[in-house]
């Protein structure tokens, strides 16, 4: 994964988790993250960030989603 | 202790396992194959799966390293079935359908795009004088109510002003893009600071090029800021079924009806 800008670099994560939690192939499983985790992986994400307060300041923290039973 | 299948993607029935590459807990990968499909799995204990960063990056390395194994669709991350029968299970239901964007997405990828505003876009043309007149005999100040509506008027006018020069950034984008892109998702204006949010599924071999096109554009708006990632595996092109999502996702939704205090809904 590449990124253009120093922006896109700080947010790149953020959109590695809208995509991996929020979009892909949903089969006839359960699909086990609940709201509490992902507001907890949303959480350690943004604590990898190089700049959390770039991202904020961005406006491209996002609310929590909802996801399946935890 | 009992292990669970954790699904990490779908693949043709012939893909060959990269030899270094390990799931969760550094467990086996295996496929479980129907027909001309494969779930891509590893062993998981009931309850291990780490709701953390740190995993959520692992599957996501997980789906790239298959894909560049051979055609592969991105599983949502989460996804644990109870046993092979279970993943077979999951593969016929959608069979025609995972077979269908197996061929349309395995070997594309998706460059994600958000354009945010410097400034918001003005409601220039739209000035306070062109609010309706008031009544001659109303008095000096208008009352709450005509205030209240006015603010209304004024903020429906800045929604409509944003999301048309949204839609014009859009425009701007596609035409730089043109035939490279094979297909979009574009969310527009989905928060104040961001004018649009979107993904551009294209093949791998034109991502350098979208780029490029993106930054033409950049430099013909200096008063936006747009930020490229990618290239993404195609998670934003994947089919939904949505009698399967409500399935799988049931029990979130039942949470959040509660949570709202909202009648349940059937189905």
């Amino acid at each position: 994964m590449t990124a253009t800008m120093p922006e896109a670099r700080e947010v790149a994560l953020l959109e590695l988790l809208d995509r991996v939690v929020d979009h892909g192939v949903v089969i006839a499983g359960d699909i086990t993250i609940s709201v509490a985790d992902v507001d907890l992986i949303y959480l350690g994400l943004r604590v990898m960030l190089t700049s959390v307060e770039r991202a904020e300041e961005l406006g491209l923290c996002r609310p929590p989603v909802a996801r399946g039973r935890g | 202790m009992r292990a669970e299948r954790y699904v990490y993607a779908i693949v043709g029935h012939d893909m060959r396992l990269p030899p270094d590459l390990t799931g969760f807990g550094d467990g086996q990968l295996l496929m479980v194959t129907w027909r001309e499909l494969a779930a891509v799995t590893s062993p998981l204990a009931v309850g291990a799966l780490r709701r953390t960063a740190e995993d959520v990056l692992h599957h996501n390395a997980v789906v790239e390293r298959l894909q560049q194994s051979g055609r592969a669709l991105p599983v949502r991350f989460g996804t644990i079935v109870p046993d092979d029968d279970a993943v077979v299970q999951a593969l016929a239901v959608r069979h025609a359908e995972l077979i269908g964007d197996l061929a349309r997405l395995g070997d594309k990828v998706e460059l994600g795009l958000i354009v945010l505003w410097d400034h918001l876009p003005s409601t220039e043309g739209h000035r306070e004088d062109d609010l309706p007149p008031r009544r001659a005999d109303s008095g000096d100040e208008p009352g709450p109510g005509t205030r209240y509506l006015r603010g209304r008027l004024a903020a429906s006018r800045r929604d409509t002003a944003v999301r048309e020069a949204a839609r014009g950034i859009v425009q701007e984008v596609d035409g730089a893009l043109g035939s490279r892109v094979l297909e979009r998702c574009v969310s527009i204006a989905p928060t104040a600071r961001i004018a649009i949010r979107a993904a551009f599924l294209v093949e791998p071999a034109r991502f350098n090029a979208c780029q490029h096109a993106i930054d033409e554009v950049r430099r013909r708006r200096p008063d936006l800021r747009f930020l490229v990632s990618g290239p993404w595996s195609p998670y934003s092109f994947v089919s939904r079924d949505a009698a399967v999502e409500r399935s799988a996702l049931g029990d979130s939704l039942h949470d959040i009806s509660r949570w709202l205090t909202l009648p349940k809904t059937d189905g």
